[in-house]
């Protein structure tokens, strides 16, 4: 059995591996290259436009959760509001090619269950980030400074973000820089966020790899047809088993015949939002109240959803 | 003055990541890579060794400073920006292009910290002990579910007498012969096979139904296999077991009573007899964490002389039993419900070592 849980343990790691490498690198360049005047400029002017906008950029940087993570903090580093980068976090694990054509396979080349995934995924992350943009207008009326984002300005953004890139602020690149210093500096703040990331991934994976191997099979036979509890123990399941975006379809595909059509969907929308990755790592891009309140929405409005396709009959 | 200076922190980061690209190319140079990671993910992690180390050597070769001051205490700016904020250090927008890595540890302090242990674990696990992929141990983990869900045109149940009546045909045929033959080409919905035996003695149909899979008990789908053709095989070759699991119910023809080199590891569940194994293998998609067993009972008389975790060369032939009592192993409970399971008459059981690809990979891999 130990084997066995060494053997899970060494494969979620390696399967995130390139993933979290991949993140830490966009999020790097992000930081080398993307002035916050350019950022500025690709942002919608209107919050709540932003916010919609962030859920899709995953379909052009193709990450999976543990790689989202440094690059949010990049994107708010650069001006992105809150609400726009946790919309961005919550959604790029499922809204982008990778996961989508996985989801799309795993469940016998049938797109309804891609769909429902990415729009339930899409709805969720856009309230969060909507109800999280009303908090920010409503702080910046009450003149509080402590709001990060483009409308705090450069002062603000040191703000929510803690531990080792938060204090060390850097501002817009001078064009001047050769490309060698560019390179330079992207290696050496890959070189930072990939042991702040990585040692989160690894603890994931150890819980992860133990719960696999030795969670015994009433568990999973427990699960049930029942439409509320079954939706419920899925989602606990996702949470727990933390699975790259890459491989969660198959797992939900093969836990289908166990449970009913909301608890897979509910299982695909909240792993990517909720894991232990993300317990351990979003404090340290988002301040408590943000964290609070989108942990909270993400699992009501998950159960509801759910619950709904069950009561409804859908999938 | 130029000064080279070593630091702890830059150091210790820089050993962690050259030993995770040293890891990775041994997996990848090994193969053992495969014993975790599906072949694509595989390819991912060469590329990611390579950054990798780049990353470490960007943290090993010692940082060359320009100046005889040590950007690092200054909020870290070594970089060649300029700096707007109020804790700029304006002696920083120089060009340090060899010590860029004095920007970020605000503690101002690059000694080594203590949580980068965690980092090394997976590595001292990986290097110090040999990884095997998964064995017989995971047939009873709690994630592990029947191969395969598809709904099928059969109604047969345990409960059904037509199925009782199978159990017992000589019996049944002796007692009442002109009984059966009458009832059964109206109870059997593939008649086919009960036509070609019109003419033969009720004793002699009995027999032939002993080596000779009736078709109308098969496993059969309701509906098209979605996206892709069903895999049809080339009896007298190797068939996969994912393959088989994926397709015998859509194209069982091509199947059942066909002679097949399938390959797989051996489980014996506890109680079981001495001629009775189950012939295991797991299906990836991406990495060891998604994976599926899939198990297919072997009669052979080799059996009693295997353990559990011995890779095999099976050939055999494709039958069909009532097994309802593999429902209870998840990975063997083909057709979960349905009371007959294809089985393997093994005619040969050849130990073998374990494959270099030991996973069966879904025809879409991540």
């Amino acid at each position: 059995m130990w084997q066995s849980a060494q053997t899970i343990f060494l494969s979620i790691i390696l399967e995130a591996l390139p993933f979290v490498v991949l993140g830490v690198m966009i999020s790097s360049l992000i930081q080398a290259l993307v002035s916050q005047e350019r950022m500025m400029k690709l942002l919608p002017k209107s919050g709540a436009l932003s916010v919609v906008g962030a859920t899709f950029i995953g379909m052009v940087l193709p990450v999976c959760d543990c790689g989202t993570i440094p690059v949010a903090r990049s994107l708010i580093r650069k001006g992105m509001p809150v609400s726009a980068a946790m919309a961005f976090t919550l959604s790029a694990p499922v809204i982008n090619p990778l996961t989508m054509i996985a989801t799309f396979v795993a469940f016998g080349f049938n797109a309804t269950m891609m769909w429902a995934r990415v729009a339930a995924t899409f709805g969720i992350a856009v309230t969060i980030g909507w109800v999280l943009l009303a908090a920010e207008n409503k702080r910046k009326a009450a003149g509080a400074p402590a709001l990060a984002g483009a409308s705090a300005g450069p002062m603000g953004l040191e703000l929510p973000m803690l531990e080792t890139a938060a204090t060390v602020e850097e501002t817009a690149p001078t064009p001047r820089r050769t490309p060698r210093e560019v390179f330079n500096y992207v290696i050496n703040h890959a070189v930072i966020e990939f042991f702040e990331v990585g040692i989160f991934v690894v603890i994931s994976a150890a819980v992860a790899a133990l719960l696999q191997t030795f969670m015994p099979a009433s568990v999973t036979q427990a699960i049930g047809d029942h439409p509320i509890l079954s939706v419920l123990v899925m989602m606990a399941l996702a949470v727990i088993l933390s699975l790259c975006s890459e491989a969660d379809a198959f797992v939900a595909r093969s836990l289908a015949s166990l449970t009913t059509g909301g608890g897979v969907l509910s299982f695909l929308v909240i792993g990517q939002m909720i894991d232990i990755r993300n317990i351990l790592l979003l404090p340290r891009v988002y301040d408590k109240w943000v964290i609070v309140r989108t942990f909270s929405l993400a699992i009501v409005l998950t159960f509801a959803v759910g619950v709904g396709v069950n009561l409804m009959g859908w999938l | 003055m130029k000064t080279r200076k070593w630091e702890a922190g830059k150091v210790v980061q820089g050993i962690i990541l050259f030993g995770f690209a040293l890891y990775l190319i041994k997996l990848l140079v090994t193969g053992e890579v495969y014993n975790l990671l599906s072949p694509l993910a595989a390819n991912l992690l060469g590329v990611t060794a390579g950054v990798l180390v780049l990353m470490s050597g960007y943290c090993l070769i010692p940082a060359k400073s320009e100046h005889e001051h040590d950007c690092r205490h200054d909020h870290g700016h070594g970089h060649d920006h300029h700096h707007d904020h109020d804790h700029d250090h304006a002696s920083c927008g120089h060009h340090h292009d060899h010590n860029l890595d004095c920007g970020h540890d605000h503690d101002h302090n690059p000694r080594p910290k203590l949580s980068w242990v965690i980092l090394a674990v997976p590595l001292v696990i990986g290097v110090t002990m040999p990884t095997q992929s998964l064995g017989a141990s995971m047939i009873n983990s709690g994630l592990q579910v029947a191969p395969i869900t598809v709904e099928l045109e059969n109604t047969v149940t345990t409960a059904d007498p037509e199925t009782a009546a199978e159990t017992t045909p000589a019996a049944t045929t002796e007692n009442k012969p002109t009984e059966t033959a009458a009832a059964q080409p109206a109870s059997t919905p593939a008649p086919a096979q009960a036509g070609q035996k019109k003419d033969a003695a009720p004793l002699a149909s009995a027999t032939a139904s002993k080596n000779k899979t009736d078709m109308s008990k098969v496993p059969r789908a309701k509906t098209e296999l979605p996206g892709q053709q069903p895999v049809v095989p080339t009896p007298g070759e190797e068939l996969r077991l994912n393959d088989m699991v994926s397709s015998i119910a859509f194209v069982p023809e091509s199947y059942y009573d066909k002679r097949f080199k399938i390959v797989g590891f051996v489980v014996k569940p506890e109680g079981w007899p001495d001629n009775r194994f189950l012939l295991m293998r797991y299906m990836i998609a991406h990495c060891s964490a998604d994976s599926t067993a899939v198990a297919l009972l072997v009669e052979s008389d080799a059996a009693k002389d295997l353990q559990n975790d011995q890779w095999v060369e099976v050939y055999g032939t494709v039958g069909l039993q009532k097994l309802p009592h593999l429902d209870s192993i998840p990975a063997a409970a083909w057709f979960q419900g349905y009371p007959y399971k294809p089985f393997l008459t093994g005619h040969e059981v050849k130990p073998i070592d374990a494959p270099k690809h030991p996973y069966l990979y879904s025809q879409f891999s991540l």
